[in-house]
């Protein structure tokens, strides 16, 4: 009788071991999926892309508010005040000295694929230079480009889009 | 003495039961955990299913030289692409964004018929021919932007980039 007792309790320590080899393994599995960050500055650079070809033309055609009273393309375009675009970021890390973005938008002679202007580019241009590194620190880079028309006029438009926020999107 | 010998063998056997057991369950927990950790600690990118530079550039095609008139009565897309304006667009400026399938077509009934395209690729891929269903992995980009033309048709462009292309 004594002898079963024994036997029982080895069981029950042996269950509880068990149970917690088996909890911990589930809980670390979980840790792995979820820890993981999702990279959401794909999202960002498509977000900032959208808002600025939305900005400035509609419909496949050049917008008014791209153009003077001379009716020239206004090379002096502040793209943050007429495309509404706000650059806060929340205080993390060194975000708010370092900024986080960058934008430039580029015109192009769609016939003669000659390059016409740019826009005051806006943004930390330092993230420019960092694009092409390879590594999980390194900037997200999406440059979008797309056909428009004004009149008997075509350009290719070119927005090159940067987010850094490499300590919330990698690990 | 027989009944003692009797008792150990069976405590033996039960042992020998449970290191088995234990045994089983710490692989199979490792299994699982392996087979998390490969397949889920790569990087997890969003994308979505839109690209409105896209639509803006096809916006922008149709606007060119009549060309929704003439494509929704009826015209096809590769005698208007003798000027080589859709390649242009739609090739040369998409092919880095979407190098695995560039598809720009006319398409009838709700895209089951494809009465009218131009394939930008090559001819494997061609083939292949993917649909959003048929994607290997999560990670692949699929975009399918859609003016339409007229009751019937649609004026649509497919794109592809599949992970690490």
């Amino acid at each position: 009788m004594k002898n079963c007792r024994g036997t029982d309790k080895i069981l029950s320590v042996y269950w509880f071991a068990i149970l917690f080899i088996v909890a911990g393994a589930i809980v670390y599995m979980a840790v792995l999926f979820y820890g993981e960050p999702y990279d959401l500055r794909k999202i960002e650079t498509n977000l900032l892309s959208n808002q600025i070809s939305n900005c400035i033309s509609q419909g496949g055609v050049l917008k008014d508010n791209v153009f003077d009273e001379e009716r020239k393309l206004k090379e002096d375009f502040d793209l943050v005040k007429e495309c509404h675009l706000n650059f806060n970021v929340e205080s993390y890390s060194n975000w708010k000295e370092q900024e986080q973005y960058y934008v430039k938008v580029s015109f192009y002679n769609f016939r003669s694929n000659s390059f016409l202007f740019d826009f005051p580019a806006v943004g930390n241009i330092n993230l420019k230079d960092t694009c092409n590194d390879k590594g999980d620190n390194s900037p997200f880079c999406v440059e979008k480009s797309f056909y428009v028309i004004k009149g008997d006029n075509q350009y290719l438009i070119k927005i090159l889009s940067i987010v850094r926020k490499t300590e919330k999107n990698v690990r | 003495m027989f009944a003692k010998i009797n008792n150990k063998k069976g405590q033996i056997g039960e042992t020998l039961t449970w290191t088995v057991a234990t045994i089983i369950i710490i692989v199979i927990l490792a299994i699982s955990i392996l087979v998390v950790s490969f397949n889920f600690s790569s990087k997890k990118f969003v994308y979505d299913e839109h690209d409105l530079t896209v639509l803006k550039s096809m916006s922008a095609y149709l606007l060119t030289d009549g060309n929704y008139n003439k494509l929704s009565h009826g015209g096809d897309l590769e005698t208007f692409n003798d000027n080589g304006l859709a390649t242009k667009i739609f090739q040369d400026n998409y092919r880095e964004d979407y190098p695995d399938y560039n598809r720009l077509g006319i398409v009838h009934d709700g895209g089951y018929v494809i009465t009218d395209y131009l394939f930008f690729g090559t001819e494997e891929q061609y083939r292949e021919a993917p649909t959003s269903y048929n994607l290997r992995t999560k990670e692949d980009t699929y975009i399918l932007e859609e003016i339409k033309l007229n009751e019937n048709q649609n004026f649509e462009f497919i794109g592809i980039k599949r992970r690490g292309s």
